[in-house]
């Protein structure tokens, strides 16, 4: 359940973006600016939130009008090891003590399904958690440390598989998949490619997230598209962009089959009017070198 | 020997149904509740609450029937009936002190020998925890269905009587007035009885939760749900009257709360519920459907879409509103404009101001361009598709309870859907 706590649209005053040199970030920061609002973006260049000083800094920095949106993380594909997991913890960890010293106007939380066990075939925000690796356990981690801020009111993101031109993580799916085309002609799949998860296109996450943004929404919500397709059709879809023949490799299967599928009917309780990026146009906005 | 005079404490849906039928089988009943104006409002002939036969019967029985706000009219009675509404919260957890205060007074108010029984929904343990030394109490379950209630009442399928001893024969004037229904008596203990209502109530949950999971897969996989339903209902495990048509989830409030005292109940005494939290959620998930296929069929393309609403009550034949889909879905879309009918309940109870009220099916399908059927009114059948498409704009159709033909939809250019088939 989520509620919106601005009656109408309101831009704030300022948007404070953590991590937003990233994928999700590059596009969300470009967005709104376009609609006129502020945007301060920070990366780990500018702030070590890892590092315990964070703390002082940010509470220089932070405004109570500032509205946080934060995605910094390291990410799984640069690597999985415990250390990873502690750092990301202590980014979550300065950043609450900041807003517990200065609370802000508004946090907006980009978590990962990564928290949902990989069993659960069809999901929603009241699905349980169940992270069955330390990239899903260190967002549960972090949502756990948000709820326990009292005077900054907060929304948490829980994003699915985002995909689109720019992504920088080349994970398993349309993203790889361009990649992986382009440079040598071939898609790898694993197994024949069945398993089926639901894909949305960033400027999808960007235009929902803009939207929490204005309404100062509160709560949880998964970000997701209510459709899903297997990795076979993605593929397919992908090689068809290409002129050039592009083979799909199908591998021997290791691991059981498991499906993604999500009951979008929170979002839509949201945001009434919403509308997403059909997958076929989504991957045809691809741009190919 | 006359009949038992039968008093009945709580004019409300059960209370005036029960009232009203025991009116109708002979006996002199008397209708109490505190509450002046609603007696008042009684006395001159309207009732509060609609139900089949219910108007005619009361009318018919009027001699027969003494409304009054005066408790010491209860002294008049042989047996004694306590049947207030339990309210619940947005839990479904059941608030018991509208009856525990009415108990109180009927245990005052009623002959010393008088039977006393509890009609209301209690949890386990709550009759045993009421009963005082030499009087007389016992806990009926009741059986009330919204939209056949009267029906229900007069030819009930079986009583189940909870008791302190079921060994124990019943009280004569009790006896006398359950045999007048001509149905099988079941004595039990006093939790075997308070359980049993829960039991009821849980299987035919676990029949619209089953219904409702593979009607959705039939929507995925091209099978109709529709022509699977009879194949399921001749079957003697399952049976001709199971609940087994595809819906909008449990409503109604009486479900939900069944469903959380099981769940509570399990939580205290460590048994595994985990199945009634998957029918919670799959009703859930079901009562979302039209606001999915809103969503995806209409307002992605067209987010000023015109939307036309037949049906608030949370069933046919009902005006209770608890838990309604309808009244869900419109307030999941507050910013859309809203043409509302409702044979029965006001459309005042929508406070959109976006909503408009209709004063007919036809008036709330003028120039919309979708047409959601959310309560499966008998009249709504009667109206035709042809004169639906003539006066909406736009052709999109809704009827998740095939209120309306669907082949007859599509034949004049409707798009048309529906629970339990690929549209």
């Amino acid at each position: 359940m989520i509620v919106n706590l601005n009656a109408g649209p309101i831009n704030p005053r300022r948007v404070v973006l953590f991590g937003g040199s990233g994928f999700i970030g590059h596009r969300l920061s470009s967005m709104l600016n376009n609609v006129g609002i502020d945007v301060l973006t920070l990366g780990s260049k500018d702030i070590d939130l890892s590092a315990a000083s964070a703390v002082e800094r940010l509470k220089q920095l932070l405004y109570s009008t500032d509205t946080v949106v934060f995605l910094s993380a390291i990410t799984p594909d640069k690597s999985r090891s415990t250390d990873v997991f502690i750092k990301n913890l202590l980014m979550m960890k300065h950043l609450c003590e900041a807003l517990k010293n200065k609370p802000v106007n508004h946090l907006v939380y980009f978590s990962s399904d990564a928290v949902y066990g990989q069993c659960q075939s069809f999901v929603s925000e009241d699905s349980p958690v169940a992270p069955q690796d330390l990239y899903g356990a260190m967002h549960l981690s972090r949502e756990i440390m948000i709820s326990e801020l009292r005077d900054t009111p907060f929304i948490i993101l829980r994003l699915t598989m985002v995909y689109g031109s720019g992504d920088t993580h080349g994970s398993y799916g349309p993203n790889r998949f361009f990649k992986t085309a382009t440079q040598n002609r071939t898609i790898n799949l694993f197994g024949c490619g069945e398993e089926m998860r639901d894909h949305i296109h960033v400027d999808d996450v960007v235009n929902i997230t803009k939207l929490c943004v204005i309404m100062k929404s509160k709560g949880l919500l998964n970000l997701a598209t209510g459709k899903s397709n297997s990795y076979n059709k993605v593929a397919r879809m992908v090689a068809n962009q290409f002129k050039n023949k592009i083979e799909i490799i199908e591998n021997p299967r290791t691991t059981v089959i498991t499906h993604r599928h999500y009951d979008i009917a929170n979002l839509l309780r949201a945001f009434p009017l919403l509308s997403f990026t059909n997958i076929e146009d989504g991957v045809s906005s691809y741009q190919i070198n | 020997m006359t009949k038992p005079t039968i008093g009945f404490a709580g004019m409300t849906h059960l209370g005036l149904v029960h009232g009203v039928s025991a009116a109708e089988k002979g006996f002199q009943v008397v209708c109490f509740d505190q509450d002046h104006d609603k007696i008042k409002v009684l006395k001159e002939g309207h009732l509060p609450v609609s139900e089949p036969q219910l108007d005619e019967l009361a009318l018919k029985n009027s001699r027969r029937i003494l409304f009054s706000s005066s408790a010491s009219d209860l002294a008049k009675c042989e047996i004694v009936y306590v049947a207030p509404d339990i309210p619940t919260d947005d839990f479904g957890k059941s608030d018991l002190e509208p009856i525990n205060k009415l108990l109180n007074l009927v245990l005052e108010s009623a002959r010393n020998e008088a039977v006393i029984i509890v009609l209301s929904q209690v949890p386990p343990g709550f009759s045993r925890q009421k009963l005082q030394p030499g009087r007389l109490m016992f806990y009926q379950v009741e059986t009330l269905i919204f939209g056949c209630a009267v029906d229900r009442a007069l030819n009930p399928e079986r009583y189940i009587i909870g008791c302190v001893d079921p060994r124990q024969p019943l009280p004569q004037v009790y006896d006398e007035f359950l045999n007048a229904h001509n149905c099988p008596i079941l004595k039990m203990r006093f939790e075997s009885a308070e359980l049993a209502k829960i039991s009821v109530n849980m299987c035919l949950v676990a029949t619209v939760s089953t219904a409702n999971t593979l009607a959705e897969l039939c929507e995925k996989i091209g099978a109709d749900w529709a022509e699977i339903v009879p194949a399921l209902k001749l079957d003697k495990r399952i049976g001709q009257y199971s609940y087994l048509g595809p819906s909008l989830g449990i409503a109604g409030g009486n479900l939900e709360r069944d469903l959380a005292t099981v769940c509570n109940f399990a939580n205290e005494f460590g048994t595994d519920a985990s199945v009634v939290r998957a029918w919670i959620a799959n009703s859930k998930h079901r009562r979302d459907w039209p606001l999915r296929v809103l969503n995806e069929e209409v307002l992605r393309i067209n987010p000023h879409a015109v939307i036309g609403v037949w049906g608030l009550a949370y069933k046919e034949n009902t005006h209770s509103i608890k838990n309604s889909p309808s009244i869900a879905l419109i307030k999941a879309i507050p910013d859309c404009c809203v043409q509302l009918f409702d044979p029965v309940v006001s459309a005042d109870v929508v406070s959109n101001r976006k909503c408009i009220s209709s004063i007919s099916e036809l008036d709330a399908c003028a120039g919309v361009d979708v047409l959601v059927i959310m309560t499966p009114w008998p009249q709504f059948s009667k109206i035709s598709p042809k004169e639906i498409a003539k006066q909406m704009k736009g052709s999109t159709v809704l009827d998740p309870f095939r209120v309306l033909d669907g082949k007859e939809c599509r034949d004049v250019g409707l798009r048309y859907f529906t629970l339990g088939m690929p549209n």
